[in-house]
């Protein structure tokens, strides 16, 4: 039996979410993290970023033969990359999953894209070991990338939809499901739900204006921002709304859409029309940049009869394309190549 | 749109590179200013869109960090050690065993981690260049040629020296330290792919010196007002009436900036006046009680420092502007500071110490006087003359003023540095439309 690793971090679940999804089709798979259950269930093996932790971190990794690291960080945890070519001469497979600042190049995103987060990100939140990353991409069995937006950065990348917990998100959809139905006749005020990790990296300000500006035109619609909270609590905040808007700044959808469109709320995004070809045709996403919002959700909110089918196209869109099953089995197929 | 990195010792980062940053914002650059940590101040800021970083140095590998912790670590022995000596505890053998002990550690942070000739700032800072992956690097003033000539070469980008004074002539430096740095402008300049100054004097010397291209002068100047701005403020803080006149000190307060000499001057002013001083510095309260003594106190005052865009309309309710710069040593000799300029866009006519720059400006202008600060007399006739002049025909200083004012204004500065960039750009393009050999 294949035995893999997943870590040691756990960037919005993932390595937790790949690992269980893994061992559901046969892998011996577990993550062993720094990182809490943030986004995800609890990992394998919670470790600290000590002297104790690292060692037991690398007496842990020494039974795997596959290596499924995240955000640029191997089993020297920050330390350094040289466990990569140490893992390859000892026969291990070695995979790279790349989740946006640790590969994308800030200046060239600058230079040559009209709306970027990058121009707003300060301090820059590159990875500091980013040029070695790139110069290793050959190093490893694989690369994989979470949105097709890195692909310029890793050309001979796959990109590897983020994973979701489908059943957990599903029934929170249908919780608050059922309680927007029973105040629906009262409600008339449109909610809509964003939730940045970053305001300036996702455009908030510009969220903000295009909400005040269809309030001061009459339309009746209030902001839900979601921050600091659980993820749970997050997600039924999410779930409670009718619209959600994730990023407009990026040029691809992040883990915020993903969610959003499993909890069955249509979703406004960034998705540059160069990255359009790499996403199924099926993508349900709606479009807008800081220049356009107001038009795009001016059309959305003045059109609830679109909602519905916006709802159950992101729902099987997400089950398609981003159940921890689906993408675990993607990755897995990457493993078993030569 | 290219990336600019510009580094600098300053801890308050001159108001020289604000205004070069912003101007490149401007035509489109995106400009980092990476500047000296300041406790209580944002490691990372963003003003008027420059990205400022004020940098904190951290080990760049696992072995440095090692060797810090390690270090640290017994320092700190060392430390408590001392402490037990000083309580007597330990006999005179053991005191001279920690003393050779404690010069080992210096040798492990000074000499053994030297890469590239570098220290471990400038290791450390060398990995931060490397991370912003500059398109030109900009080295403000001696200390940071040596670490942005390294990543220059390590990056294959062009560099701009600019260096804002003679610094191997700044008097305070012991002979070792002048030769040292010498040694690494001597080496360093050769590799720059510009080198610009603050005035034609120190572009002169750097050039002979070095054996360079005449550097290019950018004046520490700033933006154009095409009129003065009518303001009392110094009067209201001071609480004075019109009939006193307000001669102007602003800046950095030091006894290296001939204050003591300005102050023994204006006791021999003859006209009704007030000496301000306006701004900040370690020599405050050493000054403020040698005036006490003279019993000046009425007639000198001391004001805190201003922030940098309200400074023009303190410095426009002043009568004289004065530059007291005694000539010290070379890089005193030719100073052009920021308050010549800031003098002339508030249209206050100047008195300053008898140096060159200051006096192409002042006198060949017709903007004020010069005079020989040492001589105390000779420097309060300066005073009393511009004074009464003020008095007695005050449109001779406004006119010359209003056409300095559009000679020394930021906004021709900024065309020469816009054109040093463009020019690099240029050179760049061509090289990488060389044919292969």
């Amino acid at each position: 039996m294949v035995r893999v690793f997943h870590g040691p971090n756990n960037v919005a679940g993932a390595a937790e979410l790949l690992a269980r999804a893994q061992r559901d089709f046969g892998y011996d798979a577990r993550s062993i993290c720094f990182d809490g259950p943030q986004f995800s269930g609890p990992v394998d093996q919670q470790i600290s970023l000590n002297v104790r932790g690292r060692i037991s971190l690398l007496l842990a990794a020494r039974q795997f033969d596959v290596f499924h690291f995240y955000f640029g960080n191997t089993l020297f945890a920050g330390l350094g990359l040289q466990d990569v070519r140490l893992l390859k001469s000892l026969g291990k497979k070695v995979f790279m999953y790349f989740c946006g600042c640790d590969i994308r190049d800030s200046k060239s995103v600058i230079e040559n894209q009209h709306f970027s987060a990058c121009a707003n990100c300060w301090p820059q939140k590159c990875h500091p070991r980013r040029d070695e990353l790139e110069s290793m991409l050959d190093d490893f069995d694989g690369v994989f990338v979470s949105t097709p937006d890195l692909l310029e950065f890793a050309p001979k990348a796959t990109w590897l939809p983020q994973p979701i917990d489908l059943e957990l998100l599903s029934k929170i959809g249908q919780e608050e499901l059922s309680k927007k139905k029973d105040s629906d006749s009262t409600r008339r005020i449109v909610r809509v739900a964003h939730a940045p990790s970053s305001r300036s990296l996702k455009g908030t300000s510009e969220v903000r204006q295009a909400i005040e500006a269809l309030q001061r035109r009459g339309h009746e619609i209030e902001l839900i921002l979601i921050e600091g909270r659980t993820y749970k609590d997050a997600l039924s905040m999410c779930a409670s709304a009718d619209i959600a808007i994730d990023q407009l700044l990026i040029g691809s959808y992040g883990q915020f859409s993903v969610e959003a469109m499993a909890l069955g709320l249509p979703v406004i995004c960034y998705i540059r029309d160069d990255l359009r070809s790499h996403y199924p045709a099926t993508l349900p996403i709606v479009s807008a940049t800081p220049s356009n919002i107001i038009d795009v959700l001016t059309a959305l909110v003045t059109n609830p009869s679109s909602w519905d089918d916006l709802s159950k196209s992101g729902k099987t869109y997400v089950q398609q394309h981003h159940s921890s099953e689906v993408v675990g089995r993607i990755a897995s197929a990457m493993y078993s190549l030569p | 749109m290219s990336r600019i990195v510009m580094v600098t010792d300053d801890k308050k980062i001159d108001r020289r590179i604000i205004q070069q940053a912003k101007s490149l914002t401007d035509i489109g650059h995106h400009v980092i200013v990476i500047s000296r940590w300041l406790p209580g101040e944002k490691d990372f800021d963003i003003v008027d869109d420059i990205r400022i970083e004020r940098f904190n140095p951290q080990p760049t590998s696992f072995t440095e960090k090692m060797l810090l912790q390690f270090s640290r670590s017994f320092l700190d022995f060392i430390k408590f050690r001392s402490e037990k000596i000083r309580d007597h505890s330990f006999d005179a053998q053991q005191t001279e065993k920690l003393r050779l002990i404690s010069k080992f550690d210096f040798v492990l942070l000074s000499v053994l981690p030297r890469r590239w000739g570098l220290s471990f700032h400038e290791r450390a800072l060398l990995g931060r260049l490397k991370f912003y992956r500059p398109d030109y690097l900009q080295a403000h003033d001696l200390p940071q040629l040596r670490v942005c000539a390294v990543a220059a070469r390590i990056m294959s980008i062009p560099l701009v020296y600019d260096t804002h004074e003679m610094y191997t002539e700044i008097g305070t430096l012991s002979k070792v330290d002048r030769f040292r740095l010498r040694k690494i402008e001597k080496k360093y300049i050769q590799s720059c792919d510009a080198v610009i100054t603050v005035n034609p004097y120190i572009s002169e010397l750097l050039a002979s010196r070095y054996r360079i291209t005449l550097p290019t002068v950018v004046l520490n100047s700033i933006g154009y007002r095409p009129t003065k701005e009518r303001t009392d403020k110094l009067r209201l803080a001071l609480n004075l009436d019109q009939s006193h006149k307000i001669i102007l000190y602003q800046g950095w307060i030091s006894k290296h900036r001939g204050i003591e000499m300005l102050i023994e001057s204006f006791e021999k002013v003859k006209h009704q006046a007030h000496l301000v001083f306006l701004g900040y510095g370690e020599d405050v309260s050493s000054l403020s009680q040698a005036i006490k003594e003279r019993g000046l106190s009425e007639r000198i005052h001391f004001l805190p420092e201003v922030p940098q865009d309200e400074l023009r309309s303190w410095t426009s309710s002043a009568d004289v502007g004065v530059i007291p710069y005694p000539n010290i040593d070379l890089n005193h000799q030719y100073c052009s500071p920021n308050k010549l300029f800031e003098f002339i866009q508030a249209r206050v006519p100047i008195v300053a110490n008898d140096l060159p720059f200051l006096r192409d400006v002042i006198t060949h202008h017709n903007i004020g006087r010069v005079a020989n600060v040492a001589n105390s007399q000779l420097f309060a006739d300066a005073l009393d003359s511009v004074l009464y002049q003020i008095a007695r025909q005050p449109e001779t200083f406004e006119i010359s003023l209003d056409t300095a004012s559009q000679k020394f204004c930021w906004e021709n500065d900024a065309i020469v540095l816009k054109a040093i960039y463009k020019n690099l750009e240029t050179d760049k393009t061509q090289l990488t439309k060389l044919p292969n050999a």
